[in-house]
């Protein structure tokens, strides 16, 4: 999916639904496929990095970075970069503090029987 | 001008049993009921919208103050109203009432009068909260957005809003039927979409039943977006707000990483 589809809407979900972090990942600029996809998500991410900034929650928690699909090791990297920033800076606030208990066992078999 | 057939209408606030409420002014001795004093704000664009769209072929005559000539310039930007159709009637505002908005332009472009009020530049409001640290900022908006009754007024009296399906009432986005709503993310959704649109006219605040100084947070991205991309709402007919098309990558990107 091009990092031009990437919506403020739904970083702005992820914090809400309680990620710690969120990364963005996209081409390079003027490598994308598209032309310019990733020149709006670069603006996008740096008014949305000031508008988080401003209600409490630590811009570091937001990344953009641009990764190329040959660039295996750069994903990994900054992949594991980013897992240790975020275990430094702590659970989000947004973290709702009950852990939501997830139906085990009977809706799941049900459905399944249903579609066999 | 309403006698020289220049506009078919003017839509101006008139005093209805003491109260102003807005009215389309079709005959021209209809006007002296019209007030335009200095207690009553009113987002007059807003319901220009709904009349342009009724009647596309009409010229319509508006009474404007600054907030307001800007944020016809933005519906123009925006396609919601035509080019030519509107003749806007220019009114400054004293300087009480500009410092009491803490308004940067309290009139508009095409008034002539000698002593026009003195732009207020005041941004207290947001130092003060990014003296806070991050927890103490967290704490403060999210007791301010608690608040929320989800009354949507600040978007119903926005003057720069106008889509006809708006993202706060997606229920993908926001939950439909909690009571606050799920926060701070309802706020924050507008927040994001006034970045590069918002005129700065305070209306939202003051509407706003329950207290929540939304203009701050509006006033922040607002800022934000004039710092990254030198870009003011509302300012020029011709320049797009940076955030409505992709771009050409011609000015400097804010860079990846943190």
């Amino acid at each position: 999916m091009c990092s031009g589809r990437i919506s403020p809407h739904f970083i702005l979900k992820a914090f809400q639904e309680g990620a710690d972090g969120v990364l963005v990942a996209g081409c390079h600029i003027g490598e994308c496929h598209y032309g310019k996809g990733n020149f709006i998500t670069a603006k996008r991410v740096a008014v949305m990095k000031d508008l988080i900034q401003f209600i409490g929650i630590s811009p570091k928690r937001l990344r953009l970075e641009w990764i190329a699909t040959s660039e295996g090791n750069k994903f990994a990297k900054v992949v594991t970069d980013f897992t240790e920033e975020i275990a430094q800076l702590g659970p989000s606030f947004l973290r709702p503090k009950k852990v939501a208990k997830f139906d085990t066992g009977k809706k799941k078999e049900g459905f399944l029987e249903a579609r066999r | 001008m309403l006698e020289e057939k220049e506009v078919s209408a003017i839509l101006a606030l008139r005093r209805n049993s003491g109260h102003p409420t807005p009215f389309l002014f079709t005959k021209a001795e209809d006007l002296k009921d019209c007030v335009a004093d200095e207690a009553n704000r009113y987002p007059l664009t807003k319901i220009l919208i709904k009349i342009a769209k009724k009647h596309p072929n009409e010229t319509i005559g508006i009474v404007v103050r600054g907030c307001e000539e800007r944020s016809l310039i933005e519906l123009l930007k925006n396609f919601q109203l035509r080019q030519g159709k509107v003749k806007a009637i220019g009114i400054a505002c004293s300087q009480e009432l500009a410092n009491q908005c803490r308004c940067n332009r309290p009139f508009p472009s095409q008034v002539e009068e000698s002593d026009l009020a003195k732009p207020v530049e005041d941004f207290t409001d947001i130092d003060e909260i990014e003296k806070l640290s991050e927890e103490e900022r967290f704490q403060y908006w999210m007791g301010q957005f608690g608040k929320c009754i989800k009354c949507y007024g600040c978007r119903n009296i926005c003057p720069a809003c106008f889509c006809p399906t708006c993202t706060l009432e997606d229920a993908n986005l926001v939950k439909p039927g909690g009571m606050p709503p799920e926060i701070p993310i309802f706020h924050l959704h507008k927040a994001y979409h006034m970045a590069d649109r918002c005129i700065d006219c305070g209306l939202c605040e003051e509407a706003c039943p329950m207290g929540i100084p939304v203009r701050r947070l509006y006033r922040k991205v607002k800022k934000s977006v004039k710092d990254l991309f030198g870009y003011v709402p509302g300012e020029k007919e011709e320049e797009k707000g940076p955030l409505e098309f992709l771009g050409d990558g011609g000015y400097e990107l804010p860079g990846a990483g943190k």
